[in-house]
């Protein structure tokens, strides 16, 4: 089996619209959770989200692509053009003209993007027309611009990229099950190069609708594993990692930026929307096991963490049944941060996984009050905070209980 | 079966459900006559449950009726549908228990005043 690296990374969030601005938001705790404005919120019960601010298709796409892409598949392309760029594949320059992978790379390039809800924010912005203005008649691109493979097929053209491309949708683990399977091609030898990650822009009145009447939004601000949490944030955006065999990377002299050493999934087969303890430590185990190395050398998790009373409580259990109750192992929510980006969750959180190992420090989980003792763990409240580290997990556990973990190592 | 069974064995089969229709509800009758706010949430919660309404009391726990968080949301839903008000998120997560609803509901209407 061959060693798999990351040597290329692309990241859109409401911290900032690359991966430098975004890491240095994670670095100083800095939340850019505010009142939202791409959907009323006079018109629900809460107002405040994570949004990616200030985000100009026209300065990304021509005018005419615009019409093709829907807000979720811009921000994949937004992504997936840095992550190229980053690994010095392509030559993406933004809005202008893209070059093409050499055919040859091109055949045996993966790609795998993570989406919940796809392009329903298009779907949305159609049925307002067709049931509240009784236009009689929808778009004919909302079929392609609501499809969940949009982003995947929209990267695949720009790039030339021929090879086998596809979408997994498992709510909030979606990019951490995308990331997951292009690492286990690209380690299997089924793929030469991977693009993987996932994208998300859920703010559409519907939407923000049905996430109300789950009631497991917060009124405030998302404060994971303080004892006043009261619900997650929703975020968008998107991440996408360049995956490639470490000796391939290490011959054609690319810069790495990490390895991923394993990957975790399990199944609770216990409840639609609560957690279980016991399905998360599977998930955990199964990535250590995956890794072959032991609990003790975590040195951080970048947590799922979302800020909902149960799944804060419940991840916590679930560390202690894996980790124990040692002292050293960090444990950081970053969607205090970036919000909950659902299927581009664990793409954000794989960057800032990476980013934490390569640069030795661990971004904190920002706006946290009181301890709570359902969550005892070192949350790195706050503040970040420098340590030496070697391996880190990144988990995503999603509604219907489908749970993936990932193991990530520094670059040695 | 019917058939073969004698008129007046069927008659008194008859006589003895009758019996057992009065007697269970001379046995629910410790439970005042609820109110039309009670009777409406109980009904709901019966029908989301898909539970006989005479199992569904005032002072039962969602746990003794096995309402998880998922079935507390649809229930508040439906609720709020049925009687054109809107819980906040802080007073539905305190709601573990029928009687709790109905007050909540209760609550909710005497604050909006008459309409």
């Amino acid at each position: 089996m061959r060693r798999v690296a990351v040597t290329g990374m692309g990241m859109i969030c409401a911290l900032g619209n690359d991966v430098s601005e975004c890491w240095s938001a994670l670095r100083d705790g800095r939340s850019a959770i505010q009142r939202m404005e791409l959907v009323d919120a006079s018109l629900l019960r809460f107002q405040n989200a994570a949004e990616v601010r200030g985000f100009l298709p026209t300065q990304h796409f021509a005018e005419d692509k615009c019409v093709q892409l829907d807000r979720f598949t811009q921000f994949a392309l937004v992504a997936a053009r840095e992550a190229i760029r980053d690994a010095g594949l392509g030559d993406a320059l933004t809005g202008v003209s893209t070059r093409r992978l050499d055919p040859a790379l091109a055949e045996q390039t993966a790609i795998i993007t993570g989406s919940c809800t796809g392009g329903q924010t298009s779907e949305d912005q159609q049925f307002v027309e067709l049931y509240g203005k009784k236009s009689g008649r929808v778009h004919p691109l909302t079929i392609p611009r609501t499809m969940a493979n949009a982003a995947a097929s929209h990267i695949s053209m720009e790039f030339g990229i021929t090879g086998p491309a596809f979408t997994i949708s498992t709510a909030c683990s979606s990019a951490n099950h995308a990331i997951g399977e292009a690492f286990c091609m690209v380690r299997d030898g089924r793929a030469e190069m991977a693009i993987a990650g996932g994208s998300e822009a859920p703010f559409s009145l519907g939407m923000l609708k049905a996430w109300e009447a789950m009631r497991v939004v917060a009124p405030d601000t998302c404060r994971p594993f303080s004892k006043d949490r009261q619900g997650m944030i929703l975020g968008e955006g998107a991440a996408m990692l360049a995956l490639e065999p470490l000796e391939a990377a290490k011959a054609r002299g690319a810069k790495v930026h990490g390895e991923i050493v394993g990957f975790g999934m399990s199944s609770d087969a216990f409840h639609l929307t609560r957690p279980s303890a016991e399905g998360a430590a599977r998930a955990m185990r199964a990535a250590l096991e995956d890794a072959g190395i032991d609990p003790a050398a975590i040195g951080y998790i970048n947590a799922h963490g979302t800020g909902t009373p149960q799944n804060d409580a419940t991840e916590s259990e679930a560390t202690h049944q894996v980790f124990g109750r040692a002292g050293h192992l960090a444990v950081s929510s970053t969607k205090s941060m970036h919000g909950h980006a659902l299927g581009a969750a664990g793409a954000l959180e794989a960057v800032a996984t990476l980013l934490a190992l390569r640069e030795g420090f661990l971004p904190p989980t920002a706006n946290y009050n009181t301890p709570d003792p359902q969550c005892d763990l070192d949350v790195v409240p706050n503040h970040g905070r420098s340590v030496p580290l070697e391996y880190a997990l990144s988990n995503s556990f999603a509604f219907g209980g489908l749970n993936a973990v990932l193991a990530f190592r520094r670059s040695s | 079966m019917t058939a073969l069974t004698p008129t007046c064995e069927r008659r008194g089969m008859r006589y003895f459900q009758a019996f057992c229709a009065i007697y269970s509800t001379m046995s629910a009758m410790p439970e005042p006559l609820p109110d039309p706010v009670t009777e409406q949430v109980l009904a709901l919660v019966a029908a989301i449950k898909r539970l006989p309404r005479e199992q569904v009391r005032a002072d039962s726990s969602f746990e003794e009726l096995g309402i998880d968080s998922l079935d507390a949301t649809t229930l508040l839903f439906e609720v709020e549908g049925a009687f054109d008000i809107s819980v906040p998120d802080e007073q539905a997560r305190s709601i573990r228990s029928v009687r709790q609803m109905i007050e909540g509901v209760k609550a909710l209407l005497a604050a909006a005043g008459p309409r």
